[in-house]
């Protein structure tokens, strides 16, 4: 009786804490979010803060600012998530068909994802300078003018995803090679009795099999994606020449993520950071219902 | 007509030279670099640049450190990332032990509601986040900036996963002799999901080691700065200083690639398990 009584409890004991770090951590700080977005909030003093009703949410869509963090949190989101993606499967691809040696490959090709992203950025700004930079020397080479890179308004956001891209390619790699080594070896064997061609097997049989790791990469892509800061706010900093404030040159390559941190922490404007964080919320999560919805599998093996 | 062996012959030279080359577009500007960091800050910003040193030299490491605490920063770094990740392994197994192997009330509901920490963006969260830390007076301080990720949502749920593989039996034996719930979780349930949980270690130690915005957000002190802040604010102290930046991101990313070539097994194995695919 002892005994069960011990086993009875023993999940609350544990499911107590668990929650109690839940509500603090993440529903008191979610609905703050959430109801800060509808005032005037002075977050030094909450109870002198106005109720403003949609008014966060209408200035946002005003201030061109937001539009370009918005236009640009798109692009970021989809270039990245779609080359990621398409380069993982097919890079994974070729590691998946060679016999010897792709633990050497896997080790540059990984590199770049076990490193944090304020090292590759700052480095990458060097490559991207203009004066002296290796890209322009490499343009320059083949006849191109020098380009203006994190300097320019129109490419420094292409600049940060490019980075972004070569930096995450090595995780999807890792785990669509991980799904294609763990479909079971009957399914290409059945393919090539069937005399099948490469392209064909891989893509009606091995591609559906995958399904799962296509999915679990594609949401876990686009969440960091749509969140992209670490880049953005070393990258635009040094190399925009904006001195300080990153986001530059101007406000040209300011992400959504970049401005919660702006409006909220720099200037203490905590209602509008908590409408475009709410904005964000419901953009992911949309995104991510979606891309269940689409690539739910149909089958187990 | 050409021979099963030609083709594969040609399948794997092409497949050679693709990774080949997208290897050393991955390795190349490690390389570049920490050679750079070897060279005087007027060899770094000349034209053409140069990929070897011309002048080999130490002397950015000493200005570096010089300049910046780094090794506090490294140390900074150790004890956030590695706080989290040993909190985060005990809090991931025992929750994954409890949903997987007990019957309580409302059970799918409280899994799903802790779950849903993953789905929320950190983004959404940031704001009110740091300011309750400011509230309790955390801000500059080792646990403000642990706390907040004491719990993976991810690491649990993969943990439920593989708790449930183990044999009930295994568990109600154990019962039946008189083992506590603590002893069943540290004498079975741990050892039996040992692997998943070297997965669940080394994702967040390495998630949590590259943070750059959290510690951005709880930190203004220079000596409470982790490692991935002391190299940012390189860029904003230093912002022209490139031979700086190079040597800053040089030492950030040294102590990975040893890491990476001594365990690049155990680091691949437990990244693939993380993804949830059971090997």
């Amino acid at each position: 009786m002892k005994q069960y009584l011990k086993t009875r409890y023993f999940p609350w004991i544990v499911i107590i804490p668990a929650l109690v770090w839940f509500f603090l951590f993440i529903a008191y700080p979610f609905l703050y979010s959430m109801i800060s977005s509808f005032f005037l909030w002075f977050a030094q003093n909450p109870a002198s803060s106005k109720f403003v009703g949609l008014k966060n949410y209408i200035d946002l869509f005003k201030d061109p600012r937001f539009v370009t963090a918005v236009k640009n949190t798109l692009i970021y989101a989809g270039l990245k998530t779609g080359l990621v993606v398409f380069l993982g499967l097919m890079l994974a691809k070729t590691l998946f068909a060679i016999k010897f040696g792709s633990r050497i490959y896997m080790f540059s090709i990984f590199l770049p994802s076990l490193c944090s992203a304020v090292a590759i950025g700052l480095f990458f700004t060097y490559l991207y300078q203009p004066q002296f930079g290796l890209f322009n020397n490499l343009l320059k080479n083949i006849g191109i003018p020098r380009q203006g890179f994190l300097n320019s308004p129109q490419q420094a956001i292409y600049c940060v995803i490019f980075t972004d891209i070569w930096q995450s390619l090595g995780f999807s790699t890792l785990i669509f090679l991980t799904g294609l080594n763990s479909i079971p070896e009957v399914f290409y064997e059945a393919a090539q009795m069937d005399g099948a061609s490469d392209y064909l097997a891989f893509w009606k049989i091995i591609f559906p099999l995958a399904r799962r790791v296509f999915l679990f990469i594609t949401v876990v892509t686009a969440i960091t994606a749509f969140q992209a800061f670490d880049l953005v706010f070393v990258m635009t900093s040094s190399g925009g020449g904006t001195g300080g404030a990153s986001g530059g040159p101007g406000y040209s390559s300011y992400t959504m993520a970049l401005q919660v941190y702006n409006d909220g922490m720099i200037r203490s404007q905590t209602g509008m950071a908590s409408a475009i964080a709410l904005i964000l919320f419901i953009m992911v999560g949309t995104l991510t219902i979606l891309q269940l919805k689409v690539l739910k599998p149909e089958w187990e093996y | 007509m050409i021979s099963k062996r030609k083709i594969e012959v040609r399948v794997q030279s092409k497949s050679h030279i693709i990774s080949i080359v997208v290897s050393l577009i991955m390795l190349i500007p490690f390389v570049w670099m920490i050679l750079s960091s070897f060279k005087p800050g007027t060899e770094i910003v000349r034209m053409p640049p140069t990929f070897f040193p011309e002048k080999f030299t130490y002397k950015n490491y000493v200005t570096l450190f010089q300049r910046l605490p780094f090794e506090r920063y490294f140390i900074n770094s150790i004890i956030v990332s590695g706080g989290i990740t040993l909190i985060s392994m005990f809090t991931s197994s025992i929750l994954g032990y409890v949903f997987a192997k007990f019957n309580f009330r409302m059970k799918n509901f409280f899994f799903f509601l802790l779950l849903s920490g993953f789905m929320i963006p950190f983004a959404t969260l940031i704001i009110p986040l740091y300011l309750l830390i400011s509230s309790f007076h955390l801000t500059n301080n080792y646990l403000g900036l642990i706390l907040p990720f004491c719990i993976s949502p991810f690491g649990m749920f993969l943990m439920r996963q593989f708790v449930e593989d183990i044999p009930n039996d295994y568990i109600e034996a154990a019962r039946l002799d008189g083992a506590s719930e603590f002893w069943i979780y540290g004498r079975i349930i741990l050892p039996l999901t040992s692997a998943a949980l070297g997965g669940v270690a080394i994702y967040n130690f390495l998630t949590t080691w590259n943070q750059l915005w959290w510690p951005l957000m709880v930190t203004s002190q220079p000596n409470m700065r982790t490692l991935p802040l002391g190299v940012a604010t390189l860029a904003f102290q230093y912002g022209k200083r490139y031979d700086l930046l190079v040597t800053g991101a040089s030492v950030s990313v040294i102590p990975i690639i040893i890491l990476f070539a001594i365990a690049q097994k155990q680091i691949i194995k437990g990244l693939s398990v993380s993804s949830g695919l059971k090997m």
